[in-house]
């Protein structure tokens, strides 16, 4: 059930420059988050900025009570989150959305642009070890952040869009010369690597499951400002999806 | 702690505090009373009498405390909500007002025909004669007083319940649209709905929004919502309900000391769920504050002793 928390900020860790790792104490999101669902952050009270930051749900401690989001600075709001103090109080809206799974087969293979690893590694959590992920990077200046997910998902193989780490390419490229028909997909990542990989996969696998990213009002399923086109109309990124089947996106109409 | 509730343009609100049309779900998980028991009623979502895609594209901007939207009252159609949603709307005991918008008057007449089969089981009408999102009626209407009277007595025709009518920030003469609207038979004036705005993607050098155009709402334009809550209640004598910006119970009183009955709150929604909790207690303590027995007490208190112009 989607509620507005009070959470005190346990941790923060800056894993690359510009990306963190931030720890709260929120017994009830700790315990109701599943991979693929989000949170809202909000790191004022104040108006200024008026709406919270979808951030994806990177790992959960039932017992603990605690849950971890990921996130690069990218505006005004990231940045006051960034700069929050450990002992600071956030406010968190969640647990919203729906979840990966079920998957049609066995086999699960994770494919992620950059942040977009982090659902897949709250996945990673809840089902062990992926039988491959697939990381996609800009250049050498990702290669703390490509290390720290290499630290918690050993199976990572890396693309780089330049060859400085890992192999040159996009994550989608692990793909090439694969035999998917077996396999489901969790993917996650910028819209347009999301469906290129739809374009050139989605032929050769049944189940390709893709976490969408939309500019978000409510965040709540009320205002309507997240819709995506698919094939049952436009459907509410925040709470429809975030999760969907990469066949019923209608990827002509996705605006970037 | 009765001392705030009242019977506002005909709706009985337990809480002078009304949820905005277009911010709040009709998902079971959002109805629970721990949210609920603070507002006093709820607009549903703009309801067409087709089904409706609603505007392709961007549709959410922010904006220094604020927010553009360009939604377009992607919705069901008024079929679909009569069939499925009332119900499941009804069972939560908040008043629904259904929010009625129309491209023109056959429409209009077709889901006021719709309503008045179900008249039992609606609690009231706001009609939205103020989205500017789409390319053909709702703001074209507002606009304009003939035609906004023209809208409230087609209502008029086939629904003797409470109507409330919604205001554009558009209209060239804001007032002369509300007395239309009380001549024609409204129970009460919504001000205001959006103002009109844009944003450019500069990184694109585009317009944000398809339509290039879009709503602004949020603590952003909150004065200028109370500017036209002091003139409109200065124009009409039915009820006035504030809408615009409100976001804690000092904005909710500001609008009651300019003349408004209650307040409709949306964008704050957005960011924080407890600014229901907040108004309805904070009001509760500003009565008490004041020493009245009612929160209309306070009704157009800044009108009443302010120096005139």
């Amino acid at each position: 059930m989607i509620r507005d928390y009070q959470a005190p900020l346990l941790a923060k860790e800056e894993v690359s420059p510009g990306i963190w790792r931030l720890s709260l104490e929120c017994p009830p999101i700790a315990r109701e988050a599943r991979p693929g669902n989000f949170v809202l952050l909000k790191a004022v009270s104040s108006s200024a900025p008026l709406l919270r930051r979808p951030l994806g749900v990177l790992e959960t401690d039932a017992e603990k009570g605690t849950f971890g989001v990921l996130f690069r600075v990218v505006g005004a709001g990231t940045e006051l989150l960034s700069g929050m103090a450990p002992g600071q109080i956030l406010s968190v809206r969640g647990p919203v959305g729906g979840q990966f799974g079920p998957f049609e087969h066995g086999r699960v293979w994770a494919v992620a642009g950059t942040l977009g690893v982090v659902p897949l590694l709250f996945l990673r959590q809840a089902r062990g070890a992926f039988d491959k992920l697939f990381l996609g990077v800009g250049n050498a200046g990702w290669r703390p952040f490509a290390e720290w997910v290499r630290a918690r998902a050993p199976e990572m193989e890396l693309f780089s869009d330049d060859g400085s780490l890992g192999k040159k390419g996009f994550a989608i490229d692990g793909l090439k010369d694969q035999a998917l028909e077996d396999v489901s997909l969790a993917v996650c990542g910028p819209n347009p690597m999301m469906k290129a990989l739809y374009g050139q996969y989605g032929a050769r696998c049944a189940d390709i499951q893709v976490s969408l990213e939309r500019r978000m009002g409510c965040g709540m399923g009320g205002c309507f400002g997240c819709v995506v086109d698919t094939e049952t109309g436009r459907r509410r990124v925040c709470i429809d999806g975030p999760v969907f089947q990469a066949r019923e996106v209608k990827w002509d109409e996705l605006h970037l | 702690m009765s001392s705030i509730s009242s019977v506002v343009g005909g709706v009985d609100l337990k809480v002078p505090v009304v949820i905005a049309s277009g911010t709040w779900p009709y998902e079971e998980g959002m109805w629970q009373e721990d949210l609920t028991r603070h507002a006093g009623a709820i607009c549903s979502k703009a309801i067409t009498r087709r089904p409706w895609p609603g505007n392709p594209g961007a549709r959410v901007w922010e904006t220094p405390s604020g927010i553009l939207n360009s939604i377009g009252l992607q919705n069901e159609g008024i079929d679909h909500f009569l069939d499925v949603r009332l119900n499941q709307l009804r069972k939560h005991g908040v008043p629904v007002l259904l929010n009625v918008s129309m491209e023109n008057a056959e429409d209009l007449d077709y889901m006021m025909a719709c309503i008045a089969g179900r008249a039992d089981e609606v609690d009231g009408i706001e009609l939205n004669v103020s989205c500017p999102n789409t390319d053909r009626g709702c703001m074209s209407w507002g606009v304009d007083p003939t035609l906004t009277a023209q809208a409230t007595e087609q209502v008029r025709r086939r629904w003797d319940g409470p109507l409330w009518v919604k205001l554009t920030p558009q209209a060239p003469d804001i007032p002369a649209v509300a007395r239309a609207a009380e001549s024609a038979g409204a129970s009460a004036v919504v001000a205001v709905n959006t103002w009109l705005g844009m944003a450019i993607d500069t990184k694109r050098g585009v317009p944000v929004f398809n339509r290039r155009v879009a709503g602004l709402s949020g603590p952003a334009v909150f004065p200028l919502a109370l500017r036209v809550v002091w003139d409109v209640a200065g124009a009409v004598k039915i009820p006035v309900i504030g809408c615009g910006g409100v976001r804690s119970a000092d904005d909710a009183l500001a609008m009651i000391m300019a003349g408004a009955s209650a307040v409709e709150v949306g964008a704050a929604l957005f960011s924080d769920f407890g600014v229901l909790k907040e108004i309805h207690e904070g009001l509760e303590a500003a009565a008490q504050r004041w020493g009245v027995t009612s929160l209309a007490d306070l009704r157009a208190k800044a009108r009443n002793t302010s120096v005139s112009a």
